[in-house]
Formats: C-alpha cells, structure tokens, sequence
C-alpha cells in the first residue's frame, strides 16, 4: 500500500454532519492499487457516494472532513480539490443531466482538455476527438457537434468517461454509472471501464448497489454499512464465503435468473446519529449475539486479503445459499386457464412535436391469464411501459384492441373507466412520487373506498388498518407522511392503496426498479404473498430479468415496439427462442455458472 | 444521502395542537408579530366601542395638537389631532378597521381568484391555457392603479364593494402563475395521476391533494400581495378615488397628514407606522406560517 503513485489512500476518514449532529462516515480507510477496480457496495443511506465526495472535495461546508485523503500521493485534504481532473475523476448515475444541455459535447470535451492539459484549443480538440475514438462513441467527428440531448443515456455516459480521462487521471470514482441504463448498454460500459483500466493502469472505485455488477467488474470489494466498512477483500472470495452477516444479507438478497426467491434484511439502514452502541448491523442480524449490542467491532483480519468488521463472522460457510427459501421455481397456482386480458393486435402511437407520430407498440398480442404473473421485458423505448398504460387505459389502442373480461378497457377521464378502476390498479416505480407528500399514509390507502363511496368511516378505517396489516406496515404507519418513512416501505404504502378497491389484475411498472436489492427482495415476496391471498394477476414491467423467475410465469419480450417472444419463464429464460432474448440473457451481469 | 436518513428517522409523537405548541416555541419576531397582528384584529372588530371620541367630531378650537395634549374642553388626545381638531386615536381606529377590511377581503378575494384562474388553465390546457395566459402577461405588462382608475371613472365613488374587489383583484395574475405552474409540476410529480387511476376526480385531485401541495407558495404570495392591497388602497384614496369621507382609511389619513408634514408630523406619522408594522407583522407570520404548515420541513432534523 505503500507504493509510489498508489491512486488512493483513505485512512482514518471521519466525516461530519453539522445539520444532522453526528458523523456520517466513522474512520473509514480504503485504498486502490494501481489497476485494481474496487467495488463499494451497501444498502442506499451506507454512506457510498458521501466517501467519493468527500475524497474529491466536493462536500460543502455543512461537513466537517477529518483523516487522511492522498490520490496519487498527495497527502493533504487542501491538495484534493485543486487536483480535482488531474489525479481524480469521477462519473455519475446520470450522465445525460450531468453533461452542460446547452454546449455540444465536442465544446465541453475540448475546454476541459485545453484547461487539465494546457493545450491550445487546436490541439484539445484533436485529444478530445481521440477521446471520444477510444470510449467508442460510435462516428465520433460527426458526435463532436451534438447537445447532449441528442444522444442516448449509454453514449452520454461514455462522453462523461471520456470527461473524466481529459485529465488522465490516476483514480476513477464512478458512482453508479451504470444504474439507469439497459442490461446490454450496461455490458457494454463495463466492458469499457475495464479496457480502460487494462490501458492506462488507473485504479477505479465502483460504486454500486448492485452485486451482479460488482461480480462481473470488480477485482475487490468493499461492502459499507452505516458509515462504516464491514468487510473488504477479493470479490470472487467474498461472493462465495461472506463472512458478515450483512454481505451474505445482500448476497442473498440478490435475484437470480435461475429463481431462487431473495430473502432480503429485514429492517433499515439507521440514520447518523440514531446508530445502535454496539455494532450497527445487530438489530437486523440473525446471527447477533448479546455482546454485538455494546461494543461495536472493528475491522480486523479475517483471512488472507480479507478484512472483516464482526464479533461472530459467518465461518465462511455458504450461509448465503441457506438462508434462499427453497422453491426453485414460481408454482403455477393457476387452476382456470381463462384470460383476464387479452391484448389483440394492438398498436399504440404518440403523438410527437410537429404533429407527426411515433409508433410505440405495434401489432402485440397475448393474454394474460385469471391469478397468473406475466413479466413484459425489454429495454428502455421496447415499449414494455405502453403495454402498462394500454391495460391501465391511459393509452388507446391505436388498432386493435384490450380486452379486460372481455370488454374492452376503458379510456382515463371516461365514466367507465371509475368503474374499471375497481379491476386494475398500477404499482408505479416510484413510491415517493406516487403518494401526495401533504397526507398521512392512513388517509392515502382509505381515499379510494372514499373516492368509490364504499362502507361507513368505521369500515373504511377497518379496511385500512387491515391492509397495513397485511402489506407488512402495521396501524402505527397510518398516522405518518411519506417523508417519515423509508422507500420500501413508501411502496408497501403504494401497493396497500392499490389493493383498497379488490383490484383483479396489478400492474407493476418496474415497482422494485428504485428500491435496494434488500428491500427489493422483501418486496418481490410480500407481492407474492399478496397475489396468492388476494388471487390476483400480476403483469409485472421490468428490465430486470434476475427477478422474473422467482415471480412470473409467463415471460413476453419486447424490442422496439414488438413482442419478439412468449411463453412461460422457464421455456423463455432457459431456452430462449429470439436471438434477441439471447442477448439480453447473456448481458445479464451474473456468474454464468448460475445460467447453467 | 442524508436526506434519506432523515426520512428514516423515528416519527415524532403528533399531537393534535400542534398549531398552538407550535406558536408557544416560535421565535421571539414571530411572537411580537404575532401580539401585533391580534391588536389589530382586536381593534379591527371592537374599534367602534373602544375609541373614546367620535373619529368626525372636529373641534376648531384644538387644531393640530401634539400627541399627548390635553384640551382646555378637558379632552386628553393621545395621538394629537388633526387639521379638523378630530382626536387621531380615534381616526386611526376606524381607519385600521376599514383598511383591515379592504385588505383581508380583498387578497383573500384575488387569491381566490387568481388561483381558480391557475387551475383552470392547468386542467385544461391548449386553448384555454395559451388565453389566460396572455390574460396574465397583458395584466403583467399594465400598472393596476391604471386600470383601477378607468374601472373606477366608469362606475363613479362611492360603492365600496366595488372597490373592495377592485383592489383585491390586484396581483391576480401571479396567482395564477404561480398556481398553474405548480400544479402542471405536480401533475406530473405521480400523485396525481395515482389518484386518477384510482378514479378520483378532477376536483378531488386538485382541490384535495394539489392545493395543500402548493398552498406554501400561495400563503407566502397572500403575505407579500398583502401590504400592495393596503399600498393600492392608500394611493387610491390619495388620488381621492378610493375610500370616500365619512369613511376613513389608513390612505387617507396618510394623505390628509401630507400636507402637515412640517409642523404636525405625527398626523402621517401614526398611520404610517400602524401601516408599516402590520404589513411587516402579516410577512412574518407569513414566513413562519409557510415553515409550520409544511411537514417537510416541520420533522427536519
């Protein structure tokens, strides 16, 4: 670690929070060697990107920073904003918002070269240009004079990379770089990253919250809970043989495309300030004894290469396939092979700025069976989300038609469609968003029975507490607002409201996408639990494909506006038909022995 | 990262009288702003049994006394008097009770207004929207006193309801603005459409769940809309086309005092600073109204 040149060395870091009273970040050390891509994993509220940030300077003055920061050497806190570009860079989640909307991406590319490099602009445009050739932004010359908004989410990011190499930085911190694209994009960017390392030798830090990732590009890892490091070493050792607790909570928690159900953590990450004495990990841990309760571990050597911060380390037993319920598959429950919905050769437009249209679903069809789970998959523009609005009857069909028990569904804003709003109801991405900030949570799940006029006060506040009770949140939520309470348990909210009016078919539009794996986890089992209890059929958007299998039985694949292939999860998932489906399957980041 | 944990935090035990509580542990301003603003509630609706002579009694005799003076007729006049020799405490009663009047009605009715104006064109956008809202940059590029001038030149003095609603309607089209611009953001922000799905109504959903969303907005724009209703209304009475003798208003005493600046400086003086410390007393509130009525902010850290 003592090398020359070691692309970062983080020890000791503490970082303070003044409005929050607490540190978030509690002697942290981590360190990169030249080349080696480090993973940061955990659960959202760990602490990931506050560590990047405060290793780059980019924490205001509402934290307080203390320990020692060196990138490339340089040891002094004062050093890292000023070599901010030089020895470091960093790339976000968000590439297209985090690009100037309003320069082309040539401009910004060649400022940024001119200023790290010193180049006249002549020069910075030629190295510019040859950054773009070497992240394989496809006919760079052409590009150099786009806005960012012309490009597609993957191609901004590569022209973010190709920021972040202007000034040949020794350390690359990338916080989630790949979260918001599309499994085959995301193949492609960490294939990138990784060619880039193999060149140029820099170390990298990968932030994310996604194991599969970590896996298929990381050479070690650090898995962070609470402001804390918990263990670290090789990633293939610690995939294999977790030794905390709360790695082989994550790693089981992972969906697979082979259909174990995740398990998932009960419980939530504390918030600064509010973390246990002992270690923070202990009321969540199954494996906590009473003495992880009063003195919080450190983080020692487990074995070689391997750090781990637990009084009682799981003895490198595959606890993490254990704690995997057993079911293999999702059982077809479904005794009445009747359709509920039936999609018809059906086709749906937008209308698009200058009164043209563009077509985003055309010519599918296929039924969607009484108490059975269809996942519609594809990537971003597959128009797997119309297929959503068509069932919701927010879209018309523009021909053909959808039937749901065998009339047709009715259109948003029509006296029928309040009617139909007792049959399908939708479970959006995002649970924050979907649920007025200004009402309780009680009041929210109560206001359809009231919008419906269904039961006296005394039913409806009945029918409330039954459905917290049964979503898994309990009466005590009724009382809170949306902000007081944590993502997965935003959704429960949502899901609790959707089932209000006894809907017969859910829609779930990537309900998990925003969640972390854990909570993801929990909620995939609880939608489950709830489809059996209340007999529903579930038609479940994602672009996840490690989760279908644990939830659907049938599987339709769309590509640009088509269904490219139907049938059940099993026929779809293990031999699939489309070469598209191949591909999807095979940019699926996971160990491919898990295919097998 | 840390908003999240926040979020995460322990519920805190609500309690029904959190309004009160609330008022009990605000800042020191806040409190003073407060006592001010109930005086003169207080004295906007029992002016008339606690002001000790008739506001029109004049008294040619004790012209332009000086705050404090006692009469030789035995009449102690607090606040001086006027050019008429009519006891100013008394005057600057009524007036704060008119002007209360005028101001309270009036922003409240062009907050209505101009926020029904908003939904309006957010919920049916197209058309109706692109009218209303060149309706509001027409109404934005003209000063109001012009306007309220040639409304008042047709319809003549006199009518108080009138000019009440005249000076209310003041400051409608930001109201507006502001209302159909949240309300299209909150359109979009998902709750909206959930409850759609849900088969609320479009008045449910505006009224119910989009008004609480963006009323912080609103309150704070009723507080600065406030003092420019009480502004208008004295300019208009200057110009004589506003509150019309017997009534009196806080404009028109200001005006009446203009003309004795120099050597009965309290005659504009007093209404000045009733006007001054009620408006800035309705901004305070208004600030700490927007804190404690939001529970975003109410359950901060």
């Amino acid at each position: 670690m003592t090398g020359e040149r070691v692309p970062l060395a983080i020890e000791g870091l503490t970082v303070y929070h003044h409005a929050v009273d607490a540190p978030v970040i509690e002697n942290l050390a981590l360190s990169v060697k030249p080349g080696e891509i480090r993973g940061l994993v955990g659960e959202s509220g760990s602490g990931k990107s506050i560590t990047c940030m405060a290793a780059l300077g980019l924490l205001n003055d509402d934290w307080q920073i203390s320990g020692q920061i060196a990138l490339a050497g340089n040891r002094t806190l004062q050093a890292v904003a000023e070599r901010r570009g030089f020895d470091a860079a960093m790339i976000f989640q968000d590439a297209t918002s985090s690009l100037n909307p309003i320069q082309t991406i040539g401009q910004q590319l060649t400022e940024t070269v001119a200023r790290l490099r010193r180049l006249s602009r002549a020069t910075a445009r030629r190295v510019a240009l040859d950054l773009l050739k070497r992240v394989d932004l496809p006919e760079p010359e052409a590009r150099y004079d786009y806005y960012p908004f012309q490009l597609s989410g993957g191609q901004n990011q590569r022209v973010m990379i190709a920021l972040a190499l202007a000034g040949q930085p020794r350390i690359l911190f990338a916080d989630e770089p790949t979260t918001a694209l599309d499994v085959t994009i995301q193949s492609q960017i960490l294939e990138l990253l990784k060619s880039i390392r193999d060149e140029t030798g820099m170390g990298i830090v990968f932030v994310t919250h996604d194991l599969g990732v970590i896996e298929d590009i990381c050479d070690t890892v650090s898995v962070m809970y609470s402001g804390r490091i918990v263990e670290s070493g090789p990633v293939t050792d610690i995939i294999d043989r977790p030794a905390h607790p709360y790695t082989s909570g994550l790693i089981s928690s992972m969906p697979t495309l082979a259909g174990q159900i995740p398990a998932g953590i009960a419980g939530q990450v504390p918030a600064p300030g509010q973390r246990p004495t002992g270690c923070a990990f202990a009321p969540r841990c199954s494996e906590a004894r009473p003495d992880c309760r009063t003195e919080p571990p450190r983080l020692v050597a487990f074995s070689a290469g391997r750090d781990v911060a637990c009084l009682n380390p799981l003895g490198g037993n595959h606890a993490a396939e254990q704690s995997r319920l057993d079911h293999r598959h999702c059982p077809n429950k479904s005794t009445r092979q009747e359709p509920i919905a039936e999609i018809k050769n059906a086709a749906c437009d937008y209308r698009v700025g200058g009164g043209g249209v563009f077509r985003a679903v055309s010519n599918v069809s296929f039924d969607i069976n009484d108490r059975e789970s269809v996942a519609v998959i594809g990537e971003s523009g597959s128009g797997k989300s119309t297929i959503g609005k068509l069932l919701l009857g927010l879209e018309a069909p523009a021909e053909g038609e959808i039937l749901f028990s065998r009339e047709p569904v009715p259109l948003l804003g029509t006296v029928l469609h309040r009617a139909y709003a007792r049959f399908v109801q939708l479970v959006p991405q995002n649970p924050y968003l979907s649920l007025d900030p200004r009402a309780t949570i009680g009041n929210q799940i109560r206001e359809p029975l009231i919008i419906h006029r269904i039961g006296t006060q005394a039913e409806q506040l009945h029918k409330r507490d039954e459905l917290l009770e049964a979503v898994g949140l309990g009466p005590e939520f009724a009382d809170r607002y949306p902000h007081e309470i944590s993502g997965g348990q935003c959704q429960r909210a949502v899901i609790a409201r959707a089932l209000c009016l006894q809907p017969q078919m859910l829609i779930c539009d990537e309900a998990t996408a925003s969640l972390d794996v854990s909570v993801q986890a929990r909620i995939i089992a609880l939608l489950r639990e709830l489809q059996e209890r209340f007999q529903l059929s579930l038609v479940f958007i994602t672009h996840d494909l490690r989760i279908i299998r644990s939830l659907c039985q049938k599987v339709a694949v769309m590509q640009k506006g088509e269904l490219v292939e139907f049938g059940t999860a099993e026929q779809v998932l293990s031999t699939p038909s489309h070469p598209y489906t191949r591909a999807l399957l095979a940019a699926v980041p996971e160990k491919k022995k898990e295919l097998a | 990262m840390s908003a999240k944990a926040n979020a995460a935090s322990e519920p805190k035990k609500r309690s029904r009288l959190r309004f009160t509580r609330g008022l009990g542990q605000s800042p020191l301003l806040v409190r003073c702003a407060a006592v001010w603003l109930s005086l003169v509630v207080f004295v906007a609706f029992f002016a008339q049994w606690i002001m000790p002579y008739d506001p029109e009694a004049t008294s040619l005799l004790a012209r332009l006394e000086a705050p404090g003076t006692s009469t030789r007729t035995g009449a102690f006049h607090l606040l001086g008097t006027d050019h008429l020799g009519r006891d100013l405490f008394s005057r600057l009663l009524t007036a704060i009770q008119l002007t209360m009047a005028v101001a309270v009605f009036g922003t409240v009715f062009g907050a209505i207004v101009g926020s029904a104006i908003g939904f309006i064109a957010a919920r049916f956008r197209g058309i109706v929207d692109d009218l209303i809202m060149v309706l509001v940059d027409f109404q934005a590029s003209m000063p109001f006193v012009i306007i309220a001038l040639s409304v008042i030149a047709v319809t003549g003095t006199g009518n108080l309801l009138l000019f009440v609603l005249l000076v209310g309607f003041q400051g409608w089209e930001r109201y507006a603005r502001i209302t159909r611009g949240m309300t299209l953001a909150a359109v979009n922000h998902g709750y909206a459409s959930a409850l759609s799905l849900l088969g609320a109504g479009t008045l449910r959903v505006y009224l119910r769940h989009i008004l609480p969303n963006i009323a912080a907005a609103l309150i704070v724009q009723i507080t600065i809309n406030f003092p420019e209703t009480v502004l208008l209304e004295t300019s208009m009475s200057f110009l004589g086309v506003g509150i019309q003798p017997p009534n009196t208003s806080l404009g028109n005493l200001l005006s009446y005092g203009r003309d004795y600046l120099l050597n009965a400086w309290w005659i504009a003086a007093v209404p000045g600073f009733a006007i001054f410390f009620t408006t800035l007393a309705m901004s305070i509130i208004g600030d700490w109204l927007r804190d404690t009525l939001d529970p975003t902010t109410r359950s901060g850290a």
